[in-house]
């Protein structure tokens, strides 16, 4: 396990080195002079020259690099940002928590949903109920997060005022309005993402079903309840931990639309408002910690995965 | 693909093949469903092109904010516009940015998939790696990225869209380059002394295709998608400009006095994307060798 864990570990740090290539590439093969756009119309060749300076970009390309690197790894310095020239780090951090309540709410939302759905409609393949659910599935697949989220407010906010239609209070301010807060934005995630995990959990529970042991437990005479319980949810559910793990950059590119819809402070709001503002480096700082942390999500998964088949590691 | 001269230089699997796809029939109930859907969005676009219940752009202060009813199907806007005017000629601006980010992505995939695929060593070292971080990064961020840089309008949104589904496109392609590569009819035509790219056109192209129609389809659903969702973040086609994008932030600002805004203009994406998804799970079946093993290794049916 440790040497699975180990070699793993070793084909992530090459993709976070070119992660940090590309994002550094961004910023470079933007069209026409940031810095003269920066400081628009009043901005004098000399004034831009200065600027230029002080950002250190009169400075050749590995160079500029090899600083932004450094700082990042000595300080966690992501730089300042084009709009509020303020550092970007101490923003950035802000908004982790938020981020991570969002992600993990959904994430419970989509794994709940998804396995249940995918388990059943795989369990009895080929009944109303697999057709039902499949069909579901489907529609789930092709429904927008902005459209559900914005049923799910009209319905739960508006009309039965049930749950507040946005906002955000720290979890450690009010536990109670907090988890409010989550459960819809949660919700919505959960309902874009669990159809695809529904999707992988049913076609491992059907070829789960057709493994020689499961074959030999129905020779026993197993009872069929016990059999899928405790032989084919067992060994079907590791496999859907990998896609759990991949949908993980499904879950984030869903949050950004999620956190709009629902006013949610979180990463993929500053994003937007980068976007929006064409703040460059804060646009760079947020999709480079949002590729760090797919990364290292996905090396989690994986490493669960393996954790909990032992096939896995060979 | 069934002229006679090719058969000479196409393996055996390949008929085999080709003769599965003609007995399973292309038009399965999916394939015909999905595309039913999908033809009534492109008919209700292009029936938008020469007439609508009333102009696009045509305001109507008395019928402000009207709810859904016999005269507005979908109700009207803040300034009395018809929503269901506005989406059908929205449909032409989604739908044409969906299907050029799609094609541009599949263009250039198909080339990076088959200098990597077939050309190995050091291109494919590089290149590959590159996509991988690329993957790294989920499409719409990627896209958000690129709107970012060039500003909101239908030309950025179709080029961030095509770069964002560039690296999937060349992944899911080089692995079946790779695969088909070393096989015995491809080592065949590079020892009779056949130039790359011949080799490339006649013996590497036929196998990627049906993996191309698949991927387009699912690449096409998410252009919908994500065409829509960058209008809702207020970084796709800029209003009045309509597009179901657009029309969307247009809603959003409205959707507690008037919820049909948003959920008008959000049902023609449903509508849209449902039809290429069944079409493309119809399509797949058919299609896509890693399906059919798939079904092969079952009894019965087959699992998606």
């Amino acid at each position: 396990m440790l040497k699975y864990a180990l070699y793993r570990l070793c084909l992530a740090v090459p993709l976070l080195f070119l992660l940090s290539i590309l994002t550094f590439v961004y910023i470079q093969i933007i069209p026409g002079d940031p810095v003269a756009g920066m400081l628009g119309p009043g901005g004098t060749p000399a004034l831009v020259a200065q600027l230029r300076h002080e950002l250190g970009l009169d400075q050749s390309l590995p160079s500029q690099y090899w600083h932004w690197l450094s700082n990042l790894f000595a300080h966690g310095d992501l730089g300042i940002s084009f709009i509020t020239r303020q550092p970007i780090t101490p923003v950035l951090m802000d908004r982790i928590p938020a981020t991570l309540q969002l992600t993990v709410t959904g994430l419970i939302f989509t794994v709940a949903l998804g396995w249940l759905g995918g388990f059943l409609a795989g369990a009895f393949k080929d009944t109303w109920a697999d057709r039902m659910l499949s069909g579901i599935t489907l529609v789930g697949l092709s429904t927008p997060v902005f459209w559900i989220g914005t049923i799910l407010i009209l319905v739960f906010a508006v009309h039965l005022r049930w749950l507040p239609a946005g906002g955000y209070v720290p979890l450690a301010v009010d536990p109670v309005q907090s988890i409010k807060d989550s459960l819809m934005p949660g919700f919505a995630m959960g309902l874009g993402l669990a159809p695809y995990l529904a999707r992988m959990t049913r076609a491992a529970t059907v070829e789960v079903q057709h493994e020689p042991f499961l074959r030999h437990a129905r020779a026993k005479g197993l009872r069929g309840r016990t059999m899928l319980l405790r032989y084919a949810a067992r060994n079907a559910v590791p496999s859907t931990i990998v896609v759990i793990g991949l949908q993980l950059g499904a879950l984030i590119g869903g949050q950004v639309v999620v956190e709009q819809l629902f006013n949610w402070p979180g990463l993929s709001r500053l994003l937007i408002e980068g976007a929006v503002q064409r703040d460059y480096y804060m646009v760079q700082a947020v999709i480079l910690v949002i590729a760090v942390l797919y990364v290292v999500l996905n090396l989690a998964a994986e490493l669960a995965h393996a954790a909990l088949d032992p096939r896995i590691r060979l | 693909m069934t002229a006679p001269a090719a058969s000479a230089a196409t393996p055996v699997t390949a008929q085999r093949r080709r003769g599965t796809l003609r007995s399973r029939g292309l038009l399965n109930g999916r394939v015909v469903f999905g595309g039913t859907l999908l033809f009534i969005v492109v008919a209700v676009a292009v029936v938008g092109l020469v007439w609508t219940p009333y102009p696009a752009d045509a305001t109507n202060l008395q019928a402000r904010f009207a709810a859904p009813q016999w005269l507005h199907l979908i109700g009207t806007d803040e300034l009395g516009r018809d929503i269901l005017s506005r989406a059908m000629v929205g449909a032409q601006t989604s739908l044409i940015i969906s299907a050029c980010a799609v094609g541009i992505a599949a263009a250039i995939g198909t080339v990076i998939g088959f200098l990597t695929g077939y050309m190995r060593g050091v291109i494919d070292i590089v290149l590959s790696r590159v996509i991988d971080a690329m993957l790294a990064v989920p499409a719409l961020v990627v896209a958000l990225g690129i709107v970012a840089m060039l500003g909101a309008s239908a030309t950025s949104v179709t080029v961030a869209l095509a770069v964002a589904y560039t690296p999937q496109f060349s992944r899911v392609f080089r692995g079946v380059v790779v695969a088909a590569r070393d096989q015995t009819y491809v080592e065949a035509s590079r020892g009779l002394g056949l130039p790359a790219i011949v080799v490339v056109v006649k013996d590497l192209l036929p196998p990627v295709l049906p993996i191309m129609v698949v991927q387009v389809t699912t690449s096409l659903a998410w252009g919908i998608l994500d065409e829509a969702s960058l209008g809702f973040l207020g970084l796709g086609v800029q209003p009045p400009a309509p597009s179901w994008g657009s029309l969307l932030i247009e809603g959003r600002q409205y959707m507690y006095d008037a919820p049909w805004l948003p959920i008008g203009a959000g049902a023609f994406v449903v509508v849209a994307v449902l039809g290429v998804n069944i079409l493309g799970d119809g399509l797949r079946d058919v299609l896509d060798p890693r399906a059919w093993t798939r079904r092969h290794s079952y009894r019965k049916g087959g699992a998606k």
